[in-house]
């Protein structure tokens, strides 16, 4: 899959593994995306529900919120020429979101089998949703899957306390 | 903190014996479909009739387990017949293989089991007249099938706050030991649905409570994907919801989010359907001598209750300018677009617009007089 990505949409992908890998260094669950239009970032964030206590404040969520501050009403024609870069394919809520938002395409890791709302568990079709967001699926997914397994590493409840805390080191993220 | 134990079991003494049916309200729990059906699929078997009734105990020893997907089966059948194998060839071999004379392979029949367990006692009802069959009750889902789980103090307790959720406007409020944990109503964000106002209105909490685990939330659309999901992101028990929505997903026709098998949390789905009364009906005072192009037009009658906000829903058309009318009910939010209000009849005298929604059906009255043909077209809330 990565042979159809161009220059510009690993630079914006890379971005979106760097939030990733940043939310995981702050003990959340590794996902970062950021939104662009006309290959210019509009949007950026990264998982924050640990650190707010809010279950829906995922990466994708925490961007559009920041659109919505930035640009407020502009923002809805802004988010319709938008593709959105995520480091995993987005939680049914997210892909929900991202169909009702109508966003133009969404360049993603991993599939999400548990989750996963474009095509894993939830499609458009079943959100009474129009299918016409451009899909680029499983990109980097290895690098994808390897940070959720870190963070549920890290996260392991039998692991010593002293262990929890543990950075992974980056080369075994990569 | 008071508890809504010792109360609920006197009130449900009441009802039960005293005035059952004390409140009017009907809440239909939306169920997966294998819990609703009757009866469930059978499939054949082989089973050996044996005339000597003294053999059963020494052969059943002799025989092996039936596999895993049949362990709901008895072994034995009302006349006696034992269960060998699903396959005719295996089975013919097996009862070769006991090697007792009075068990002959002209003694196999083949027989029809239940292919699956039980999972209520109405599919267990079913299921014994096929074959003896095993069964464990889910007195939950028991209490759900027969209605005994809608107990009075239920009822006085769900009318309270799907109330407290309309009365927010298309609002959602999510409750725990009958205390309002969180509220929202639609805001101007893009994706500001009232679950999600709700869950992120709701502060961090600390120690053992964690976000909405175990609340009751209710809400007034019945929620679209993403909401259904936050929902389950918040670890709710149960949804109580008073409207279908165009694009809600968990009702009988759509995907059901909270049936769907992968997702590793589910919550139980109710839709409220309120009892009809005096509040159901909202009037529209018309004032004198105004102009029908002016959203001021029509005006609602009580405080606090103002035209929709412009925004998320591009359906809250309030009036347009030429001369159509588009009322919102207020009880189910509901609009209801009507064509041409004859103008020569409302100019200059003070009449009311009364609109009456029952089960999806909207009678609009001008001054005491029905206009059915004038209603162009109802338009279904979305979440």
């Amino acid at each position: 899959m990565s042979e159809e990505l161009q220059e510009d949409d690993r630079i914006f992908l890379e971005q979106a593994f760097t939030l990733a890998e940043e939310a995981l260094n702050q003990d959340e669950v590794p996902v970062g995306c950021v939104f662009v239009v006309d290959g210019q970032e509009i949007g950026r964030g990264r998982n924050r529900v640990n650190e707010t206590g809010d279950p829906t404040r995922h990466a994708e969520m925490v961007a559009v919120t920041e659109i919505w501050n930035k640009y407020g009403e502009e923002s809805n024609n802004l988010f319709k020429k938008s593709v959105l870069y995520v480091s995993l394919e987005p939680c049914i809520m997210c892909s929900s979101a991202m169909y009702q938002l109508g966003i133009r395409k969404m360049v993603y890791g991993a599939e999400n089998p548990r989750f996963g709302g474009v095509r894993s568990v939830g499609s458009a079709e079943k959100y009474r949703e129009e299918n016409n967001i451009e899909i680029v699926a499983g990109v980097w997914a290895e690098r994808s899957v390897g940070m959720l397994k870190a963070f549920y590493e890290k996260q392991n409840p039998f692991a010593p306390p002293e262990k929890r805390k543990t950075k992974t080191p980056k080369s075994e993220i990569k | 903190m008071l508890t809504e134990e010792p109360p609920q079991k006197i009130r449900k003494l009441n009802s039960s014996i005293e005035t059952p049916n004390l409140v009017k309200l009907e809440v239909i729990p939306i169920l997966d479909p294998k819990l609703k059906c009757s009866e469930i699929p059978t499939t054949s078997f082989q089973a050996i009739q044996l005339e000597n009734k003294r053999v059963i105990g020494q052969i059943i020893g002799r025989l092996k387990e039936l596999p895993e997907e049949f362990q709901h089966l008895k072994r034995v059948g009302k006349d006696g017949s034992v269960l060998i194998s699903e396959n005719k060839n295996d089975s013919e071999q097996i009862v070769l293989d006991l090697g007792n004379p009075v068990v002959q392979l002209k003694n196999l029949k083949t027989i029809l089991v239940p292919a699956i367990k039980p999972l209520t006692r109405r599919q267990f009802d079913f299921a014994k007249q096929v074959w003896p069959t095993g069964f464990h009750p889910n007195h939950e889902i028991e209490r759900i099938l027969d209605g005994s789980w809608l107990t009075e103090s239920l009822k006085v307790y769900i009318i309270k706050w799907s109330q407290y959720a309309i009365d927010l406007k298309n609002g959602c409020i999510s409750v725990q030991n009958d205390v309002l944990l969180s509220s929202g109503s639609p805001s101007t964000h893009p994706l500001g649905h009232a679950v999600m106002e709700m869950v992120g209105n709701l502060p961090k909490r600390t120690g053992s409570d964690y976000l909405g685990t175990g609340a009751d939330v209710f809400l007034v659309n019945e929620p679209c994907a993403m909401c259904s999901m936050a929902l389950v992101h918040f670890r709710i028990k149960r949804l109580f919801y008073v409207r279908s929505s165009k694009n809600g997903i968990l009702k009988d026709d759509g995907w059901q989010l909270h049936l769907e098998p992968s997702i590793n949390h589910h919550y139980e789905v109710y839709k409220v359907n309120l009892p009809e009364n005096e509040d159901d009906i909202r009037e529209l005072s018309v004032p004198t001598n105004n102009s029908l192009s002016s959203p001021s037009w029509l005006s609602w009658p009580s405080p606090g209750s103002s035209p929709p906000p412009s925004g998320r829903s591009q359906r809250s058309t309030w009036t347009d300018s030429s001369g159509y009318v588009s009322v919102k009910h207020q009880a189910v939010f509901i609009n209801a677009i009507v064509k041409k209000v004859d103008v020569p009849t409302l100019a200059g005298i003070d009449g009311v617009v009364t609109v009456t929604i029952n089960e999806g059906t909207v009678s609009v009255k001008i001054n005491g007089h029905f206009m059915r043909d004038e209603v162009l077209k109802v338009e279904e809330s979305a979440c």
